[in-house]
């Protein structure tokens, strides 16, 4: 005999399925309540015709304006979602052109999770896809940037380590170090400095050249407060082979195939990132 | 008179809001209970973490989700009731309620709380749903009704009774938002006093109040204001048939200060001793 268990599923339901299928299919339709009933998704469930008799009319509206109040709800709700997400998107763009976007990527990318803080999780290779942005290249600097920070601000804490947790260490013992970063950091790689746009409208401050210049970041969170550090490319070479556990000979290696450094400099950037508190722990490998 | 689970009249709580972080834990407000937005707290490490496990120290929590969308065709999300399950226990949630409502179907979530057809078809679906998700949780499930915009056709069942009968069925409670049940009876054109008087009292352990926004033709839950008199009334009917039950204030959009938003959920206490005004009086809500 079978070993006995809980169902996972309740029976099916057919009907309903239909009818919350057809529901969701109208309220993620573009354009008017009309034309939503009508789109493919709608009509696979029921035709057209049969869509004003599925709502009951009130006092006050009809069917489907009742299903039009759902229809724009939904619509308010995601583009304010995803207007806490990307405030510096929602700066630069202006408001109607981000609600444009966030609208656009709304009907490309439904989301799919049940919490709206990952709802933008595809809006920075969305942008690719849309025509008629301005600054396209500075935009998706800026939108992988404050992705990143949804990323950092939400990550679980982790301990931090000190730099004198390797002190006194010999020369060979220092080429197999492992470092760890803290979990809430990110590293990026953008052809924009879109941490000092950030950084301005944060301050209130003018806003600074948009020019291209490559920009390789850290993003990294402490005592709960988001942080920007701006590297050279050998030392975010060097963070990044740390940080795909490379100990330090190899990543050392890496700085110099990124073309410098020397082992003072690693000193004075480990002060730096130690007094960061970018790292959570220290291992000899 | 107590519900069938022994939980208690936790008093007059509100919801955790972020705006009102800095006041809570700079001021430690006395304060009976809070209430949290699961989902606000499930896949976070961060400051509303640090924040609740502030809260969790010196005040009862109690959870409260959006999205275990117990109405769904879709199968049961139990990667989310693992997390849910995960930050009961975290907060030592006195008990975890969500809505009598489906959220997304196809692998899709629409981040709204849908209305349920009340059909037959919908009772057995969704009390087999509250068993599964009940067991796995292993506590019991409460549901809140939701303020709705449409009715299907097809229903059969009124809402009170629809859920009447799913307590019946699966041994689930009810977390009774006095507000949406004004809220609906307004769109729907039904007697809000019905309502609350068909519902099982020894299956509520909880109370919504809240504000709203009315647009003319229709009122939207909004959470947006102060409570009107007739949820008052309401809730003062509430009170009559079923005694003193854990009260939450919700106030989610332009939110007040601490002060103001505590002040709200206090005002609960003075239906709970003043004698009733003429009797169902709110029987002229939605006359017109």
């Amino acid at each position: 005999m079978a070993a006995l268990s809980m169902p996972r599923s309740p029976a099916e339901a057919p009907h309903l399925g239909r009818l919350q299928r057809w529901m969701q299919a109208c309220m993620m339709a573009n354009g008017p309540v009309e034309s939503a009933v009508e789109t493919p998704a709608a009509v696979k469930e029921f035709p057209a015709s049969q869509a004003p008799g599925l709502i009951r009319a009130s006092r006050t509206l009809a069917p489907l304006e009742r299903l039009d109040i759902y229809r724009g709800m939904y619509d308010l709700r995601l583009v304010e979602a995803l207007r806490v997400d990307y405030p510096g998107l929602l700066k630069f763009l202006g408001e109607k052109t981000f609600e444009e976007l966030a609208r656009l990527y709304i009907a490309s990318c439904p989301p799919e999770s049940y919490t709206l803080n990952r709802l933008g999780d595809r809006l920075p290779d969305f942008l690719s896809q849309v025509d008629g942005i301005h600054r396209p290249g500075f935009v998706e600097a800026l939108a992988r940037l404050e992705l990143a920070e949804t990323f950092v601000f939400d990550e679980e804490e982790s301990p931090v380590a000190a730099m004198e947790s390797f002190g006194g260490l010999s020369e060979d013992q220092w080429g197999r170090l492992r470092l760890t970063p803290i979990r809430a950091l990110r590293l990026l790689r953008l052809n924009y400095p879109a941490h000092e746009f950030m950084q301005a409208i944060r301050r209130d401050e003018a806003l600074p050249s948009l020019r291209p210049r490559r920009t390789h970041l850290i993003v990294h969170r402490r005592e709960y407060g988001l942080f920007h550090l701006s590297l050279s490319a050998p030392a975010f070479a060097l963070f990044q082979a740390l940080a795909e556990r490379a100990p330090l000979d190899e990543a050392m290696q890496s700085m110099f195939d990124a073309g410098g450094g020397s082992q003072k400099q690693v000193f004075e950037w480990f002060r730096q990132w130690f007094s960061e508190r970018l790292f959570s722990s220290v291992e000899i490998y | 008179m107590a519900n069938r689970w022994g939980l208690p009249d936790l008093g007059f709580g509100i919801g955790l809001r972020t705006v009102h972080f800095p006041h809570i834990l700079a001021e430690r407000p006395v304060m009976d209970w809070f209430e949290i937005l699961s989902e606000n707290f499930m896949d976070t490490g961060g400051r509303p973490a640090y924040v609740l496990d502030q809260v969790v120290e010196r005040y009862p929590v109690v959870m409260h989700g959006v999205s275990m969308s117990v109405g769904s065709t879709d199968p049961v999300n139990f990667e989310y009731l693992k997390k849910l399950k995960q930050l009961a226990r975290r907060t030592k949630a006195r008990w975890i309620s969500d809505h009598l409502c489906w959220t997304g179907v196809s692998g899709l979530n629409t981040h709204d709380l849908l209305p349920m057809p009340y059909t037959d078809e919908s009772l057995r679906h969704v009390a087999g749903r509250v068993k599964i998700i009940a067991d796995y949780l292993e506590r019991p499930v409460f549901l809140e009704n939701p303020s709705t915009y449409l009715e299907f056709s097809e229903s059969t069942w009124n809402e009170w009774d629809f859920l009447a009968e799913l307590t019946e069925r699966t041994g689930c409670g009810i977390l009774l938002d006095v507000n949406n049940v004004y809220v609906s009876s307004f769109n729907h054109g039904f007697d809000p006093f019905d309502y609350v008087d068909r519902i099982p009292v020894d299956r509520v352990v909880q109370i919504h109040l809240a504000g709203h926004t009315n647009k003319g033709t229709h009122i939207l839950d909004t959470h947006s204001d102060h409570v009107v008199d007739d949820v008052w009334q309401l809730y003062r009917r509430v009170y009559q048939r079923m005694g003193g039950i854990a009260t939450l204030l919700e106030w989610d959009e332009a939110i007040p200060s601490f002060d103001t938003v505590h002040a709200e959920a206090l005002k609960a206490g003075n239906y709970r001793t003043a004698p009733e005004q003429e009797a169902r009086d709110g029987r002229a809500i939605h006359a017109a």
